[in-house]
């Protein structure tokens, strides 16, 4: 039988439900304010025009971050990510724009050394970081979102931990 | 552990919800724009398509043989002569964007990939908001543009050495053909830093170090890349970002007419909402940026940007020869690559660009 097309009750209490958790994740993932509105928008579009192909077996939660997930990785290998945010380097260098990616994503406060130091990985570790650790995903669902092995998940993670250790001393995170 | 790690990630990002009425809304306008409607009224009226496409093309053949049956053939000859006379007449400025349309995007179309203007403050201040529209949708009246462009920052501490860097730019810009050559020339405290010249057309760009004697292409074909492409290099003329200066600003500028480089300009005075005072100099007829200056929030002594235009010629046809870059002799780089390995340890070595698989 045909799935019918979400009606716009459904589609609101999915915003509602997951808007801002997704919104924070992309946030993290891409690290840019700007492009984190458009994508945004574009993941819900996505909601929108694919709910009927959305299968019951999988939670709706893992279903929208799969789409987040693909969404940002499409923007990473864009020409707009590898070489504008070069040529942005410009702007950060003068310190009236905000200096790094970071702080485009980090309100002043003293406690985000952790948070910054996340934000800082490369995105093949900040992504398992934020995905276990930010977003509560199990390994098994964190090597599914990101069509991982789950072993290759556990090593990035180890990675991450160690890169993070290295920073910020005795604090790190915990396995 | 992860709560933890949550709270502290919310935290430093800020409690306040991000996820706002606005997104909801843009999100609303978006699903509205890719006209999503049609998708579900065809899956809930499976017959509905087929059935109006048979009744609009009985339609139109009844009409077709109407019109036929109704003008003699020598008047039905002249009604095809009155058609191609009225397209003639309405051609020059519009038709050649128009032409463009069938090579990729409009102008309009690829201004849709820029963040939205935004309209706050458009009704309480009717006039200034005009030029920032007129800012904002300057392509609109560009058919081609060239010229030369010169900008800095302030002295700073780079990799621990005391820099100032200052650039160069001379560009050229064909809209109706959508292609961009440009030249970038980086000098740090005198000394060249870095060279690059760019190339964009028919959906590929290509981009070379001459010094280094590296190049690298990349093919893309979305509306989104092909205007980052044809604003590369040009934009703090042609597509500023300043504009934000002026949006949602409107009590904090003030404008006066005069002239530069031989043309009529709006002279623009404020500050920003960060209350750096700035100074911006924006061609009457095109919206185009001519000079910017904007000095420090502290010390408004203190010149903190600057970008000045030295030559320029809108509209006036560049020719085709100068669409071309030729990278013989060099050697082909990936793209991520020739982003992330500057031999000269050149201003780009900040960028630290990578992309998801790469270490």
């Amino acid at each position: 039988m045909e799935k019918e097309a979400i009606n716009e009750q459904t589609f609101e209490s999915i915003m509602n439900e997951y808007g801002e958790e997704l919104k924070r994740f992309i946030l993290t993932y891409v690290k840019d304010p700007t492009v984190t509105d458009d994508l945004i928008q574009d993941v819900f579009l996505k909601v929108y025009l694919k709910f009927d192909r959305f299968e019951d077996r999988s939670a709706p939660r893992t279903w929208l971050y799969r789409i987040a997930i693909n969404r940002c990785k499409d923007y990473f290998r864009s020409w707009h990510y590898q070489k504008v945010k070069v040529m942005q380097t410009f702007d950060l260098l003068q310190g009236k724009w905000e200096r790094t990616p970071e702080d485009r994503v980090l309100k002043k406060s003293k406690d985000n050394e952790l948070a910054r130091e996340i934000l800082s990985l490369s995105p093949k570790y900040r992504e398992v970081i934020l995905l276990y650790y930010y977003r509560d995903f199990n390994v098994e669902e964190t090597a599914s979102l990101l069509g991982l092995k789950r072993s290759t998940v556990r090593t990035r993670m180890q990675r991450a931990r160690a890169q993070l250790r290295e920073k910020l001393g005795g604090e790190y995170l915990e396995p | 552990m992860s709560r933890k790690i949550r709270n502290r990630i919310d935290k430093a990002i800020g409690e306040q919800r991000i996820f706002t009425e606005q997104d909801k809304k843009a999100i609303y306008s978006k699903v509205q724009k890719e006209g999503v409607h049609q998708m579900k009224f065809r899956r809930k009226n499976k017959w509905a398509i087929p059935l109006s496409y048979g009744l609009t093309a009985a339609l139109l053949f009844v009409l077709m043989w109407a019109g036929i049956h109704k003008n003699p053939p020598e008047e039905n000859a002249s009604s095809v002569h009155k058609t191609s006379r009225v397209q003639k007449t309405s051609s020059g400025i519009g038709q050649t964007h128009h032409q463009s349309l069938t090579q990729g995007a409009s102008p309009q179309q690829l201004l849709d990939e820029k963040p939205k203007l935004n309209t706050k403050g458009a009704k309480q201040y009717p006039k200034k908001f005009q030029i920032v529209k007129m800012m904002y949708y300057s392509w609109n009246h560009i058919h081609n543009i060239q010229g030369q462009i010169v900008y800095g920052y302030p002295p700073m501490t780079y990799k621990g050495e005391p820099s100032h860097f200052t650039g160069k730019t001379t560009f050229y810009l064909d809209l109706d053909h959508q292609r961009n050559w440009a030249k970038q020339l980086v000098t740090n405290k005198g000394k060249l830093d870095y060279l690059e010249k760019v190339f964009y057309q028919n959906h590929k760009i290509i981009m070379e170090r001459p010094k280094q004697k590296v190049f690298t292409e990349l093919h893309f074909q979305d509306d989104f890349n092909v205007y980052q492409a044809l604003k590369f290099d040009n934009s703090n003329v042609t597509n500023s970002q300043w504009v934000r200066f002026l949006e949602d600003n409107y009590k904090n500028w003030s404008y006066k007419e005069g002239t530069k480089l031989g043309m009529p300009v709006y002279e623009i005075k404020g500050t920003t909402k960060s209350e750096a005072p700035f100074k911006m100099t924006i061609a009457k007829k095109t919206g185009i940026v001519l000079d910017f200056k904007e000095y420090d929030n502290k010390n408004p002594n203190v010149l903190d940007e600057y970008m000045t235009v030295k030559q320029i010629k809108i509209n006036q046809g560049i020719p085709a020869s100068q669409f071309k870059l030729n990278v013989s002799g060099d050697k082909k780089q990936s793209f991520v690559d020739y982003n992330s390995r500057i031999g000269s340890g050149g201003l780009l070595d900040r960028g630290k660009i990578c992309g998801p698989n790469c270490e």
